[in-house]
């Protein structure tokens, strides 16, 4: 292939620059129309693209008394400790039924199968995290969905893609399990649990649904429900309902998108430091099934 | 993020909906019939109906079912009745409103608290969770003492029957009447507190106006129009004259379709289908098989041809519609009268902006005009089963205390805290502080309030306007014959249908079907639930 046309290069760079736009630009109004003030928002009747007097009123409105952070620090602290959690059960339990030879494999292998085809519903579920007392406990949103059997299902196939040859030589060599999981596995494996760790990071941090049946106090609350009252609620003027006390508040449109902001922060921080291994695990799977 | 929302809700509708047979399964075992109306008890005695007030309104509460309205703050307070006692008090309610600080850092709580004289403990989600909490929590038998219930699910007789105590005793006729405040909620509000002939909550009671046409007055004024056009051709008319497609302004936010067929003579809301039945000696008819409601269509569909109508009002959502109000980008939107207040709020930096109401009027100009009322309440409060009647006297005692009257020293410290912590007072008119603000967001009100007044502090006109509005709207109000009834069918079976319906409808408003597709599917609709829900509805007369 020769040079390409300085035409060509200019196209393309058009078509790629409009694609970055077409991401950005809704970035930008969101961003934007948090800063906005109430006139500006009137005036434009929605979005606005550019503010001349900016204001923290809206993040003022959603930070102040201290909800908002301290449900920051929950989420955290759920998707830290969650995804941790998650991570360690699903890589012994894919590993374990990666292997050859594991006690009861095949039952294994299909229980977890069949928790994908059949979900237990919500009451079932609001049961039987009744029952077993975590009802207003950061664990009831951690336990229930500590393992999830697609994840287990697409790290059993990539641990099954690693050479048996190395499991046998380090057998061999006295490696017990563990130590095989450990030093020979799990370091060929970084890819699949960045993605797996991802998802389940992602799953935690999104949750409000849980939080909302389980926890009882409003202090325990989760950012993502916290936001969501902020949200859904003050939609309405003019439903049937009221919510007079919003009155002073900014546009509810600045809100909103301070809440958006707020809430895409973190998830946008984390991402640059795991994509690298996000591209790669991505392929897992693809040529393998 | 929206797949997974969307599976969850769909499990918690299933939820929410199969839930209910499964009560009445383990209930007491009798299989109750909640379309019996040969109740051995016969109607039910609704509570006495008795005003409380603690300050003299500026403008009276008359005729009946107007809101008195309120220019000041009175500024005489009347002596604080006797605090509850007694243990702490577990409630279940939703909210509209964004999250408030926990009872450790919200003084407004504290105050609450020590003025009622036992502990509140209150456990709310946001509104639209509201059922899937309802259902899991009813389904764990596990409730609080209160659980606020929204809306009619299936077997709701049933249901309430299982779980929750009867307050019959307690709160028919003149027993209301040891609760001052219990007897001062208005007795259509009671009216959907019944089922099977017992009363089996207290009502949060809403304003009889219902849906407002809010019309930007001001804008109207520039116009050189009159604020209540007399006949339908005149309400084209001044659409016409409000609209400017080149310098992008409508009329309407979205297909003013009540207010149409208010002009034709029937009430009702669309899409939802809500107060569709009309009565006339026993006999119900659903509005929609009338030639008025097809004569309402065709006028619909010629209103929207005529471009009035904001070409993105199709799925715009009620922010986006508030907010072409308030940039003038229609003179025109359609919502609760809730919101009345909230405009004013929103439009501090809008100059001259003026809200009034618009009446529909007739066709054609003569004769009575109709309007739709609105629910009479928001959802009523339910007392979990429990034989104690000192419990259930000491809960009904603290729903008392929350329904305290407007100008109540009660009244003060359940809507604005404590002076100088969560308010401070502009004149005799409280203000929130920023700190109390986002503390009065605890929905204690949707627990249980007393009607509601007009105030809008500081804004004289802006209650002249709402109180002119309701003296003229409420009068016209033609009653939902269907109060007080319960059509299992409706309740459990007519949602898919009417979500059908409400396509067809919609469809032929924006002028994708002909107005002729109606028959068929209004047809289809009461061949497979409607005239179920009329014969039951008809056998309660």
């Amino acid at each position: 292939m020769g040079e390409p046309s300085k035409l060509g290069v200019g196209a393309r760079g058009l078509v790629l620059g409009l694609g970055c736009l077409a991401v950005l630009v809704p970035f930008w109004a969101v961003l934007m129309t948090s800063i906005a003030s109430p006139e500006e928002i009137n005036s434009a009747g929605g979005f606005v693209l550019w503010t001349n007097e900016p204001t923290l009123d809206s993040y003022r409105a959603v930070l102040s008394g201290g909800i908002v952070t301290r449900a920051l620090l929950v989420s955290a602290g759920i998707t830290a400790v969650g995804t941790a959690l998650s991570l360690v059960s699903t890589i012994a339990l894919a590993y374990a039924l990666s292997r050859p030879g594991t006690l009861l494999q095949k039952p294994i292998l299909l229980m977890t199968v069949f928790t994908l085809l059949f979900n237990p519903g919500i009451i079932p579920m609001y049961l039987t995290v009744k029952q077993l007392g975590l009802l207003d406990s950061y664990l009831a949103l951690i336990l229930p969905v500590l393992v999830n059997a697609f994840n287990v299902i697409v790290m059993r196939a990539f641990f099954q893609g690693i050479p048996g040859e190395l499991r046998e030589s380090a057998y061999i060599d006295g490696a017990g399990e563990l130590r095989i999981l450990l030093r020979i596995v799990l370091p060929l494996s970084k890819a699949v649990v960045a993605v797996i760790g991802l998802f389940y990071a992602v799953a935690y941090w999104n949750a409000f649904f849980s939080a909302m049946l389980y926890l009882q106090s409003s202090e325990k609350w989760p950012l993502q429900l916290v936001l969501r009252t902020y949200v859904v609620n003050n939609t309405p003027i003019g439903a049937d309902q009221l919510s007079s006390n919003l009155e002073n508040l900014p546009p509810q449109i600045s809100v909103q998108m301070a809440i958006l902001v707020i809430s895409v922060l973190p998830i946008l921080f984390i991402y640059p430091f795991i994509q690298k291994h996000f591209a790669k695990g991505l392929m897992v799977g693809a040529v393998k099934g | 993020m929206a797949p997974t929302f969307s599976r969850r809700r769909v499990l918690a509708l299933g939820a929410a909906t199969g839930l209910a047979p499964l009560l009445g399964a383990c209930g007491d075992g009798s299989p109750s019939s909640p379309n019996s109306s040969n109740s051995s008890t016969g109607p039910v005695k609704l509570p006495t109906y008795k005003p409380v007030t603690a300050a003299t309104p500026d403008l009276a509460a008359e005729p009946a079912g107007v809101s008195p309205g309120y220019f000041t703050y009175p500024a005489s307070s009347s002596a604080a009745s006797q605090p509850v006692r007694g243990e702490a008090v577990t409630a279940l309610t939703y909210t509209y409103d964004p999250i408030a600080p926990a009872l450790g850092s919200n003084p407004y709580w504290q105050n609450l608290n020590s003025k009622l004289g036992t502990e509140l403990k209150l456990t709310y989600v946001a509104s639209t969770d509201y059922k899937s909490k309802v259902a899991t929590t009813i389904a764990g038998g596990d409730l609080p003492d209160m659980v606020a219930i929204q809306g009619v699910v299936q077997q709701m007789p049933a249901m309430l029957k299982a779980a929750f105590t009867d307050l019959t005793e307690y709160l028919s006729g003149d027993a209301v009447l040891a609760y001052p405040n219990l007897a001062a909620l208005p007795t259509d509000a009671w009216r959907s507190t019944v089922y099977d002939q017992r009363i089996w909550g207290v009502p949060v009671p809403r304003a009889r106006i219902g849906t407002v046409l809010y019309t930007r007055a001001d804008l109207l004024d520039k116009a050189g129009l009159s604020l209540q056009p007399e006949s339908w051709a005149e309400f084209k008319e001044m659409a016409a004259a409000l609209t400017d497609e080149r310098a992008g302004r409508w009329a309407f936010g979205q297909i003013p379709f009540t207010t149409i067929l208010e002009m034709n003579g029937i009430t009702g809301n669309w899409p939802g289908g809500a107060g569709v039945w009309q009565a006339e000696g026993g006999v119900f008819t659903h509005s929609g098989t009338t030639p008025q409601f097809t004569q309402a269509l065709a006028d619909t569909v010629e209103l929207v041809k005529s471009g009035v109508v904001h070409p993105d009002h199709a799925g715009a959502p009620n922010t986006k519609r508030n907010a072409w109000m308030l940039a003038g980008t229609t003179s025109f939107t359609i919502g609760g009268y809730a919101g009345w207040g909230k405009f004013y709020g929103q439009a501090k930096d809008v100059p001259g902006f003026r809200l009034t109401g618009m009446l529909s009027p007739t066709r054609d100009g003569k004769g009575t005009r109709v309007r739709t009322p609105g629910p009479t309440l928001s959802s009523f409060t339910a007392v979990a089963k429990t034989d104690n009647a000192e419990r259930i006297k000491q809960i009904l005692k603290v729903l008392d205390w929350l329904c305290a009257p407007f100008g109540s020293s009660e009244y003060l410290a359940l809507r604005y805290g404590v002076e100088g912590q969560t308010f401070t007072r502009d004149g005799s008119d409280p203000a929130l502080t920023e700190a109390g603000r986002s503390q009065v967001f605890l929905p204690v009100r949707y627990l249980a309030e007393a009607s509601p007044v007009i105030y809008e502090p500081g804004n004289r006109q802006a209650v002249q306007d709402q109180h002119d509005h309701q003296v003229a709207g409420v009068p016209l109000a033609v009653a939902d014959p269907t109060l007080g009834r319960y059509s299992e069918t409706a309740a459990s079976k007519a949602a898919s249908e009417q979500q059908e319906l409400d396509a067809v409808l919609l469809e032929i408003q924006l002028g994708n079907k002909p107005v002729s597709a109606w028959q068929p599917a209004i047809q289809k609709f009461m061949d497979r639930v409607g005239d179920k829900i009329k014969a039951e509805y008809e056998e309660q007369s």
